[in-house]
């Protein structure tokens, strides 16, 4: 049987109650899941452990493990710079197209008159050059506290993607402003594809496999057989959707293995191997 | 366009390395490449820096007027036959 319709009455004394105790709403409820009407340390434990923003950090972490002398802080960088990175690009996407003839007036364009243009490019800019910088770095701190072994492996295989993809990131952005020097990058870039092994048609058994400067690697990479319009929009759609929604993949992998694995950094001082599940040992 | 006492021929100006354009540099008698500094001699011929060889020449030939015709299609390794004009 159909509910009885509310009357307008009724609609307007549910909201009326809603605003004098919100937290009994159904609304309410599903979003905070967790009742935080008693102030006890499980009620408080629950309030973090349940809610996603407080919780990104393990629950339980070692003090020593968290110090930025040990940690240097690279990887939460390269986070935020990615962050910075994927607001200032949508932002530059309102003003440049990827084509031959409006690709570096463009940039001119933002440079010149488009108020606060040069700040937003070279936010992006800049920010580019120093998430290839800390993404280095925090490699090296993971290798130089060994926080690549057991459990993290697998995770340390994440991040190598993640720095391939960063830098594939950087050399697709190269090309975007069509200006002499991503221009020149990127053609020194790709005719080192030429030498592919398999698929490029001057590297090892490429002419065997009937590879062509027509048919190869880097034709399917520049959309061409040189650097021109094709390669432009092939290296902006790269750049702007391909490899971005990878690396979003990847990094919800990455920052979910963290976790998993015991926390940022260590291994020795955060999980000891009596500690580890047996499953995982 | 290169003329020597015994040949005539013409370089293409591409980087052997990994394609940029070199610069022919006056004062230094040499072509050199702004992206990894390969340098190539009057005469292209790869003295410095990663350029695995010379540089590429472009077809020659005499028309039947006696005038050079230049085809820049058709790129011939340096010291191949056809890549110069005998004088």
């Amino acid at each position: 049987m159909e509910p009885e319709p509310k009357s307008p009455k009724q609609a307007i004394e549910e909201v009326k109650a809603g605003l004098r105790a919100p937290q009994r709403t159904q609304l309410w409820k599903s979003i905070f899941r967790v009742k935080h009407t008693r102030n006890d340390t499980r009620t408080r434990a629950l309030a973090v452990v349940s809610n996603v923003f407080l919780h990104l950090h393990p629950g339980r972490v070692n003090r020593d493990a968290v110090r930025y002398s040990y940690t240097w802080g690279m990887g939460g960088i390269s986070a935020y710079l990615f962050l910075v990175l994927l607001f200032t690009g949508a932002l530059l996407m309102f003003y440049y197209h990827p084509t031959k003839v409006q690709a570096y007036r463009d940039i001119l364009y933002l440079e010149q008159d488009v108020p606060f243009g040069r700040l937003l490019r070279n936010m992006h800019r800049w920010g580019a050059h120093l998430m290839v910088i800390t993404v280095w770095l925090h490699m090296l701190r993971v290798v130089l506290t060994g926080a690549y072994k057991k459990p993290r492996e697998f995770n340390w295989c994440v991040g190598v993607a993640l720095l391939v993809l960063t830098l594939l990131l950087s050399f697709t952005g190269y090309l975007l402003p069509d200006d002499q020097l991503g221009f020149w990058a990127v053609t020194v870039g790709t005719n080192m594809a030429r030498a592919t092994p398999l698929v490029g048609h001057e590297g090892p058994f490429g002419p065997q496999l009937g590879m062509t400067p027509f048919n190869d690697l880097r034709f399917g990479l520049l959309g061409g057989s040189v650097v021109d319009s094709n390669a432009l929009l092939r290296a902006y759609v790269w750049h702007c959707i391909g490899i971005p929604l990878v690396v979003l993949l990847l990094m919800g992998v990455h920052f979910w293995r963290v976790r998993k694995d015991g926390g940022i950094s260590g291994p020795a001082p955060l999980v000891l191997d009596g500690e580890m599940k047996d499953e995982v040992r | 366009m290169v003329r020597t006492q015994r040949n005539l021929f013409a370089i293409h100006a591409k980087c052997t390395h990994l394609g940029c354009t070199p610069n022919w540099l006056e004062g230094e008698n040499k072509f050199k490449c702004p992206c990894h500094g390969s340098g190539f001699d009057a005469e292209g011929r790869n003295f410095e820096g990663p350029a695995p060889r010379p540089m590429d020449r472009v077809h020659l030939e005499l028309d039947a007027d006696g005038e050079v015709v230049v085809d820049t299609s058709r790129l011939l390794q340096a010291g191949a036959r056809d890549s110069f004009l005998a004088l």
